[in-house]
């Protein structure tokens, strides 16, 4: 029944947890909480970061009971790889327990968050939707990641060496009941009598990276040609006007986005893209472009020192914009994996895409660190 | 004097300084002693950091029959070793969560967890821990811990003590601290969502404090650019509140700012220190090639530097003058994000 209804802006958080407690109960219908991941949908706009963490930290965490469907996979990794919050992470952590074919490839992933999350870890439940204080057995992500090394048994064998080091080695960062969650892991993996597969199931098919060719509809870049930017050094142009003639590679951010894993991330590589550009003498034959997600306050000189401070190289063919008109028709062409409470972005995704002479989308590079290489590859395949 | 007996001394020095150690925490030691004097001698005996000396500090601050006083000290006198052991972290932790504990024993273990909260090596481990236990204090009928608790977690960017704040704001029933306070502590993540309460707050302020602060946020939220230029135009506000505004504006609008400032600069029937603050934040921050066309304000600056009304327009028409001569210029805009 509560499926039934349209979710959307003005729906009650609580509203929406009551429907992931329903799907929990009847796992058949987990494809529902799938659909309410991606962070572009209408159900998040509004809503505070905190808000959006609490929704998509639950749902994620349900899918450990409901099952891991395959759809869902790219958010459950994007978060290993790249969260930094501990409730998400934690949430992730949980869903993969929900893998009906699981595999030694997202050990990788597990070993990546507990770096992400070892200095930020937190006390935390999904036992109940915003918990009031005092809670009793809090879990914490490191405690959620350890407990999916363990479930994963003999398919974490490849982990065991780093998860050994951190038993010993480094065995003082960690408090005494993570080092026996660590312990745990460990003695359950080793005496896993199954066998490893590395090349089945779910992720092996789907490695969390959305790279894809845009929809028929997002080919025509005409309807944005006459959207305003503005460069760093205050030059204003269209989009036309700049993503033309040359093939482009165009990222996303903005200067308040405080997970490093993100924005700051992504921009410091859009700078070594460049210099590999530079490597592979193809300077002058592309373009690389950074567009921030929230106009109104990154100005020319805060997108300079950001993009300084991280080694990016301005020109003709390399600038960072923000837009003066138009962002929402530009968010709408890329399909931003974006949200906004008030003007202050709430949560986004990291994406590149890879532009034609014609300023339009080839290859979207979302979710997942791109890698540099293969970007460029797609670029090349252009000229 | 010459170096052996420059030598000789300082171990003189050294041996009394032991022994004065010594004699503190025998005397810290002995419960047959008045609690009074074994509080000085702890002071005497400075810190405790040999096994013994924790172990029998620890015993102390356990012991609920013990002077309060006593056992707050005791537990200060431990505080770089709390930092270095799980096992103290736990205790001092379990000291602070509990209720029943007196309060001066309760704010010396906030006091040594947030000083041993820096040694993040052996501390964030128990980060968590420690969490979990601040979230709980700030229920606590303590005001003192409530908020010392609160603005930890407030600058930690803590979901929960956001969710309270916010409630607190919406619901006065609920409030944890003023709201001045609460504004301020929320004014720690601009993620926090408090920007359509601020506007609320800003047309119908509980304080005048409360509103200054909320209107120093609102530097962050591009959507209250209107409201900001609103309140610096006002005459009627307080000027606290304008000043607020104007440093806001120029963080947020460099461009807006620069008309707004320039018609405070020239209306002679604003407020002394309003103009000050425009007349720098115009020689700071403004685009410097559109001032040096505006020959109408630089007229009046100088005028204002000839005439000043007051002392703070004086030296800020001083320095304008001295920048544009010189060609030194702030940055083309407001502060950046690195």
């Amino acid at each position: 029944m509560l499926a039934n209804r349209p979710l959307d802006k003005d729906t009650p958080e609580e509203t929406i947890a009551e429907l992931v407690d329903a799907v929990g109960r009847s796992p058949e219908r987990r494809d529902l909480l799938v659909r309410l991941l991606p962070e572009r949908l209408s159900l998040y706009e509004g809503r505070s970061t905190n808000e959006t963490t609490r929704i998509r930290g639950y749902i994620l965490a349900a899918f450990e009971q409901t099952g891991l469907p395959d759809a869902a996979l790219p958010y459950v990794l994007e978060e290993l790889e790249n969260g930094r919050d501990a409730y998400l992470v934690a949430g992730a952590a949980k869903a993969l327990r929900g893998l009906d074919s699981p595999t030694s490839r997202i050990t990788h992933f597990l070993l990546k968050a507990v770096e992400n999350v070892k200095y930020v870890d937190d006390a935390l439940t999904f036992e109940t939707y915003k918990p009031r204080w005092p809670i009793k057995d809090h879990t914490t992500a490191l405690r959620e990641i350890f407990r999916t090394f363990g479930w994963l048994g003999t398919r974490a064998r490849s982990a065991l060496p780093d998860l050994e080091a951190l038993c010993k080695e480094r065995s003082d960062e960690f408090s005494q009941p993570i080092r026996a969650e660590i312990e745990n892991a460990i003695d359950r993996i080793r005496s896993d009598g199954g066998t490893a597969h590395v090349c089945c199931g779910a992720v092996s098919a789907n490695r969390g990276l959305e790279i894809y060719a845009p929809r028929e509809e997002q080919r025509d870049g005409g309807g944005i040609a006459d959207i305003e930017l503005e460069d760093q050094d205050r030059n204003t142009l269209t989009y036309g006007g700049f993503f033309r003639d040359k093939p482009s590679i165009v990222v996303f951010f903005y200067t308040r986005c405080n997970n490093p894993n993100k924005c700051s991330l992504t921009v410091t590589k859009l700078a070594r893209l460049q210099e590999a550009v530079a490597d592979e003498r193809l300077v002058g034959l592309l373009k690389t472009a950074a567009i921030t997600y929230d106009p109104e306050y990154d100005l020319p000189a805060r997108l300079k020192a950001y993009g300084e401070s991280r080694g990016v190289a301005f020109s003709d063919d390399d600038r960072i914009f923000r837009t003066r008109t138009g962002f929402r028709e530009l968010q709408e062409y890329f399909q931003l994996g974006v949200n906004f409470s008030g003007s202050i972005v709430s949560r986004h995704r990291i994406e590149l895409f890879v532009l034609d002479g014609r300023g339009e989308i080839v290859v979207t590079f979302a979710r997942l660190q791109w890698d540099i290489q293969e970007v460029l590859e797609q670029a090349k395949a252009l000229l | 004097m010459d170096t052996p007996e420059h030598r000789r001394q300082y171990t003189e020095r050294i041996e009394r300084a032991a022994e004065e150690q010594r004699e503190g925490l025998r005397d810290f030691s002995d419960r047959s002693r008045p609690a009074e004097e074994r509080q000085s001698a702890l002071r005497r005996a400075v810190a405790l950091r040999g096994q013994d000396e924790v172990a029998e500090a620890v015993d102390v601050i356990l012991d609920r029959e013990e002077d309060p006083t006593l056992r707050a000290s005791a537990l200060r006198a431990i505080g770089i070793e709390v930092g270095k052991s799980h096992d103290l972290i736990d205790m001092v932790i379990g000291l602070l969560r509990d209720g029943d504990e007196p309060e001066m024993v309760r704010q010396a273990a906030l006091r040594t967890l947030q000083q041993s909260s820096f040694r993040a090596a052996t501390f964030n481990p128990k980060m968590p821990e420690y969490t979990d236990a601040l979230r709980t204090v700030i229920d606590d009928p303590e005001d003192s811990l409530r908020e010392q608790a609160l603005e930890i977690l407030a600058q930690g960017k803590d979901e929960y003590a956001q969710r309270r704040l916010l409630e607190s704001l919406e619901d006065p029933s609920q409030a944890l601290v003023s709201p001045g306070k609460a504004v301020q502590l929320l004014g720690n993540d601009i993620h926090a969502d408090y920007y359509p309460l601020l506007r609320d707050m800003v047309q119908d302020p509980p304080s005048t404090e409360a509103k200054q602060e909320a209107v120093r946020l609102l530097a962050a939220d591009p959507a209250s650019k209107e409201l900001l230029v609103d309140i610096l135009r006002d005459k009627n506000e307080y000027r606290e509140v304008r000043n607020a505004s104007a440093a806001a504006l120029q963080s947020l609008a460099p461009a807006e700012f620069q008309e707004h400032a320039k018609q405070i600069i020239l209306d002679d029937g604003e407020y002394n220190d309003l103009r000050a603050t425009a007349i720098d934040g115009l020689a700071l921050f403004a685009d410097q090639e559109a001032l040096s066309q505006d020959t109408e304000l630089s007229s009046r600056v100088e005028q204002l530097k000839e005439q000043p009304p007051s002392d703070e327009v004086e030296r800020s028409a001083a320095r304008y003058i001295s920048m544009r001569a010189s060609g030194e210029t702030g940055p083309a805009a407001a502060g950046t994000n690195v």
